[in-house]
């Protein structure tokens, strides 16, 4: 077997949410593959299909047309029980609310252990505490001092790092993030986006990541295929993409990504707001006052 | 000229929230100013005191948190000191605030008409029929189709629900508007037209803001000035482009290169002198 084929694609994805005829076209005609040891970002707006192409990638939502292949076989003939198990091991996700994402009443250790006995992650010999302590210090977390604490007593960046390393529990061959770092404070952002990307080429795997900011997207991933009005828009390598975009929505998107270069509150533009506002205070037509 | 007294002046405020072991002090010996017509941001990350502040200038805090010392001054007012009733006739009239989560600030069950009519008749003596006037004069404002009033809150895109906020907070001509966190939740493109929606009205209106949020590239782009708050206290402040080019305080630096940039940005950078 190629062992750069594509582990996980959508070919031709379609999906109406609502009436097929009148409701909400969330994605059409959609298509992209995840290659090991790659990883594609998928930019775009609120409401552009980002999350709706994750949640298809898993099978927690039915395309309306198309499919999704996985290793080569269409997800939906995946029957058998086996089989089923099987794919859930390989697709694993981060979600993007870390403080969400764990149960409060368990461990650390209780988060990992799970997966690492229900997909057969320990490899033969392995103490199960071994295993644990492996995953923590993947993601660059020291076992001793985590694995006993509660996701109460971690912060936001370090339940992120643990959500990453349930994830890779189950050894998996793809991992689908969906915003893993918006909620996280600045500080603490670039540190997990590290470690994704670490683990991408270090484990090969197939990496989505799905964000509205380019600029962390051209931090993370190879590719970047940017999403408007559940379509994609444009698609190419992520400097390419950054330094030459092609559609108008990657440049909009560009453009509206927040730049310090571009101070609109210049020490000119402050002198003449000053004169401005000697003549003309607050509203001029007031009502009632 | 600039001898014009500060909009706003904060001397060595501290607030503290009380524990039953340890008192959490949440903003330590802060002092800064706000002039009319300037945009001045207070960046940190979460748990720095920035909120707090602004639940102080508003005195909304309510216990655990105690001000343990030093004075709010707004227009001559000493606001830590001041009467409910005093505090009562400056919240929305003069001070307005913008909250950190857009889809959360409005309520739920009652139409935007009400909302708008409930701020206006609260603060102001008018008839019903000059509220909605006014409700329909702000809406344009906002550039938002005055027939939507009868909508209710999830009728509307987290944009547009913040820009409702923003018209609600201008119905009163305050001269000070507090914006928590006020693009947080939106994505890039909704972020700037809300921005440049604030810069324009802000422009015309000529009313002071003091800006909240984590992202230092926004608030280098938008504010005069910034102050960078870790641990309750201002490391560093000074003019808006001195802290994005010549940060002075190691926390400040690890902030800025703990985002990534555009690698376009960084080549324009390069070729600058």
């Amino acid at each position: 077997m190629n062992d750069n084929a594509p582990v996980l694609s959508l070919r031709g994805v379609s999906k109406v949410f609502g009436d097929p005829r009148n409701g909400v076209r969330a994605l059409v005609d959609v298509s992209f593959d995840l290659l090991p040891g790659r990883a594609l970002a998928l930019v775009g707006g609120s409401g552009s299909g980002k999350t709706t192409c994750a949640r298809i990638l898993t099978g927690l939502e039915k395309p309306s047309a198309g499919g999704v292949q996985f290793k080569g076989r269409d997800i939906a003939t995946l029957t058998a029980a086996a089989e089923r198990r099987s794919f859930a091991r390989a697709v694993q996700m981060v979600f993007q609310d870390p403080y969400a994402a764990l149960n409060p009443v368990h461990s650390i250790h209780h988060h990992l252990v799970r997966p690492l006995k229900l997909h057969g992650g320990l490899t033969s010999g392995q103490s199960a505490e071994a295993a644990v302590a492996a995953l923590l210090t993947e993601v660059g977390l020291d076992p001793a001092k985590i694995q006993h604490r509660y996701p109460h007593e971690l912060s936001g960046g370090q339940r992120q790092r643990v959500n990453i390393a349930r994830a890779l529990a189950a050894k998996p061959d793809v991992i689908l993030a969906d915003e893993p770092t918006s909620m996280l404070d600045v500080s603490l952002r670039i540190g997990v986006l590290t470690v994704l990307r670490k683990l991408k080429t270090e484990k090969r795997l197939a990496l989505l990541y799905i964000t509205h900011d380019l600029a962390t997207a051209e931090h993370v991933a190879d590719e970047i295929a940017v999403m408007h009005n559940g379509r994609i828009v444009e698609q190419g390598p992520a400097r390419q993409i950054i330094l030459a975009p092609a559609h108008a929505y990657t440049r909009t998107l560009l453009a509206a990504a927040p730049n310090a270069d571009r101070a609109m509150r210049s020490a000119s533009d402050q002198r003449l707001r000053a004169a401005r506002h000697a003549e003309n205070s607050a509203f001029a037509d007031g009502s009632g006052g | 000229m600039d001898a014009e007294a500060p909009v706003l002046s904060l001397r060595n405020l501290c607030v503290d929230y009380i524990g039953a072991r340890d008192d959490v002090q949440a903003v330590r010996d802060v002092s800064f100013d706000i002039h009319r017509g300037e945009i001045f941001g207070l960046a940190g990350e979460s748990g720095c005191g920035k909120s707090t502040i602004a639940y102080a200038i508003t005195r909304v805090l309510r216990p655990p948190a105690l001000i343990t010392g030093g004075d709010i001054l707004f227009r001559g007012i000493e606001l830590t000191r001041a009467r409910t009733a005093e505090i009562d006739a400056i919240r929305w009239r003069r001070i307005a605030m913008v909250f950190q989560n857009a889809m959360t600030a409005l309520n739920p069950v009652t139409t935007i008409l009400a909302q708008f009519t409930d701020v206006i008749r609260t603060h102001r003596k008018c008839s019903r029929l000059e509220a909605d006037a006014r409700a329909i004069e702000l809406m344009q404002l906002v550039d938002i189709p005055p027939d939507r009033l009868r909508a209710y809150p999830h009728q509307f895109s987290g944009g547009m629900k913040q820009r409702i906020v923003i018209a609600m907070c201008l119905a009163l001509e305050p001269e000070l508007i507090i914006m928590d966190e006020p693009t947080t939740a939106l994505d890039v493109v909704v972020q700037r037209d809300i921005m440049n929606r604030i810069l324009g009205l802000q422009r015309r209106f000529g009313f002071a803001i003091l800006l909240i949020t984590h992202d230092l590239e926004l608030m280098a782009e938008f504010c005069d000035r910034i102050a960078v708050m870790r641990e309750g206290r201002i490391v560093e402040s000074g003019p808006a482009q001195r802290i994005h080019r010549a940060p002075a305080h190691e926390y400040t630096c690890m902030l800025w290169s703990s985002a990534p940039r555009l690698s376009a940005r960084n080549d324009a950078a390069e070729v600058l002198p």
